[in-house]
């Protein structure tokens, strides 16, 4: 609105001005004719009056040379022009430079570990694998937090010859179950491998042998015949006939990992943890994993549902029914007692509404309505497992007894690939600095001219990482990796998963025991 | 074992069968002949400084490899979903 009525009132006055400018020179003319010196007065007040009009250009530098090849006087811009090109060119130059000063550190960091992207590897072999746990920045997708990968990580660790294996989430607590389970998993596999050794010991002791050479029966034809098929199909194998597994000495080599050597396990693979989030997730879950139980615990609820099942069936659909025609009638508020008994306590009020709602809805039996009230809890995607042991039962849990001999020690885990188990492997974290708001502006403004520093951090850590600069974890600053980020959390989101009880607001809760086992990168040695 | 024609459909000619294989094979052969040239030209340096293959080579190999294959795949089941519906033009 403004600029158009800037404009509108230039031309307004122009005109006007003009106008007096020749009526000035009109009533002058005679004057001039009368008397030299009046119409030496009469031209400078006309040449002010144009000069108010189009104020006099700056001198310029020009030359004959300049003329004849005719180029214009030389001179610079106006006021405006300048201030305009000034900040123009402030505003592109900083992007440039930054991005220019983002190049010349990551081709110097990638430089660094080319050596050892450069090492041969053999065909039978895997290079190094580490582990990257990513989570979304609050209120946004997983896009923003795959771009800093990207950007920062990626580069380095691929002239470095790091593979590595992303587990990303787009739900809280993804990532804290997929960590738990894994180490479940493993000390399954454990317990199964002693209690296997245990049988095959037995079966070496010399009666035992003696007995089963006797039980077993001698083989038959069809089982000779089976073997011998067998045989045939496999020596028709492609990769026994043709292609380039034919003919080749590395054909039955086992493959494995390049790291198998290494005596050490927190020298092997690692974890990068990418967002305050997945890092306190990560942590959380190594501690469900190693402190809770290997079998998922019953619930309040479940526990219940259990113990109602044991009672006869006939008396609870008594008791709902009755409470049915009293809900019909007029107190629902009482009602509800009879139903909330069966509820979980964490969220009283939805289910108690949604059980209410159900029970208007449609007579059902008691069993089908108990299996209703299961099921509508449960969002359509599959839910996300509730960690096995909560927060405050940590120091009264046991350190999981299957891997205390190996960890004690600081042993290697026996996995399949002969690399330790990731809980072993050193830890880096990198932040995800997401400011949103208005308000905001000026520091992400500050931050988009200065990602240069960003570059140099996180490549640092990523280079530590290649080159396995590792230090034991400090209780005191390693958990606090990434804290600034949770400050820069929008406040109405973390109202939000207050309310929800989600995992990423709640306090971080670790116990010693976990945390004497856990390394981290180091990249001090860098500076 | 047709009785008056009417027996069950006669067996597939056993040359029908070995021109199938022959396609088959020759479908196999070429894609993996693109792969090669394909994960050989992304990934191998041009000089040669070395027998080995090493550890950058090696990664990209396999990455090149699986991504190879994980698209070829797509693409089939594609293909055969166009066909099955009649998509390319009733053909």
């Amino acid at each position: 609105m403004a600029d158009n009525k800037d404009t509108a009132k230039v031309p307004e006055v122009k005109p006007a001005e003009t106008k007096v400018a020749v009526e000035g020179k009109a009533v002058e003319v005679p004057a001039a004719a009368a008397n030299g010196a009046n119409g030496a007065n009469g031209a400078t007040a006309a040449t002010t009056a144009n000069a108010k009009i189009n104020p006099p250009k700056p001198k310029g530098y020009t030359n004959p040379a300049f003329q004849a090849m005719g180029i214009p006087v030389l001179r610079l811009p106006s006021r405006n022009w300048m201030i305009f090109w000034a900040v123009t060119s402030g505003l592109i130059g900083g992007v440039l430079y930054d991005k220019y000063q983002q190049s010349q550190i990551r081709s110097k960091l990638c430089e660094r570990v080319a050596k050892y992207g450069a090492k041969p590897l053999g065909p039978n072999q895997l290079s190094r694998k580490i582990t990257i746990y990513i989570a979304p920045p609050p209120d946004d997708y997983l896009d923003e937090s795959m771009a800093i990968f990207r950007k920062y990580v990626k580069p380095i660790l691929n002239s470095g010859g790091v593979d590595f294996q992303i587990k990303s989430e787009n739900r809280q607590g993804v990532i804290r179950s997929t960590v738990a389970a894994e180490i479940r998993e493993l000390r399954r596999n454990i317990l199964e491998n002693e209690e296997n050794l245990i049988k095959l010991q037995n079966e070496q002791k010399w009666y035992n042998r003696f007995k089963s050479y006797f039980k077993s029966n001698k083989p038959t034809k069809e089982k000779i015949e089976a073997l011998e098929s067998k045989k045939f199909t496999d020596d028709l194998q492609m990769q026994n006939v043709l292609g380039v597994y034919y003919n080749n000495i590395h054909k039955d080599d086992p493959i494995k990992s390049e790291e198998v050597d290494i005596k050490d396990p927190t020298l092997q693979g690692g974890v990068l943890c990418i967002g305050r989030g997945a890092y306190k997730e990560y942590l959380h879950g190594l501690h469900e994993g190693l402190l809770g139980p290997l079998e998922k615990p019953l619930d309040h609820r479940e526990m219940e549902d259990f113990n109602k099942s044991i009672e006869p069936p006939v008396v609870t659909s008594i008791e709902n029914v009755e409470s049915k025609v009293e809900n019909n009638v007029e107190t629902p508020v009482d009602s509800n007692t009879s139903v909330s008994e069966t509820s979980v306590s964490e969220n009283k009020d939805g289910s108690n509404e949604q059980s209410e709602q159900s029970e208007k809805s449609n007579d059902e039996t008691s069993e089908n309505k108990e299996n209703d009230e299961n099921s509508e809890d449960k969002p359509e995607e599959l839910p996300i497992p509730k960690p096995f042991i909560s927060t405050t039962d940590y120091p009264n849990s046991k350190l999981a007894p299957e891997l205390i001999k190996y960890l004690n020690f600081n042993q290697k885990i026996p996995t399949n690939s002969q690399i330790s188990p990731f809980f072993q492997q050193p830890i880096a974290v990198i932040p995800v600095f997401f400011l949103q708001g208005f308000l905001n502006f000026p520091i992400r403004l500050y931050r988009f001219y200065t990602r240069r520093y960003y570059t140099e951090e996180y490549g640092k850590l990523t280079v530590a990482l290649v080159e396995n600069q590792t230090r034991s974890f400090n209780k005191e600053t390693d958990l606090n990796f990434a804290l600034d980020e949770e400050l820069e959390w929008p406040k109405k989101w973390v109202d939000r998963a207050k309310e929800r009880q989600s995992e990423w607001v709640q306090e971080l809760t670790v116990d010693d025991r976990v945390l004497n086992k856990l390394s981290v990168y180091d990249e001090g040695y860098l500076k | 074992m047709s009785f008056l024609g009417f027996g069950g459909a006669p067996a597939q000619p056993s040359e029908a069968k070995i021109a199938a294989a022959e396609a088959e094979l020759d479908l196999v052969t070429d894609m993996f002949n693109r792969l090669v040239d394909n994960c050989h030209q992304k990934c191998i340096s041009k000089s040669y400084n070395e027998g080995d293959v090493n550890k950058n080579e090696s990664l990209c190999i396999d990455r090149c490899v699986s991504k190879y294959f994980e698209v070829n795949v797509k693409v089939g089941e594609n293909m055969q979903k166009l066909g099955s519906s009649g998509a390319f033009g009733g053909r």
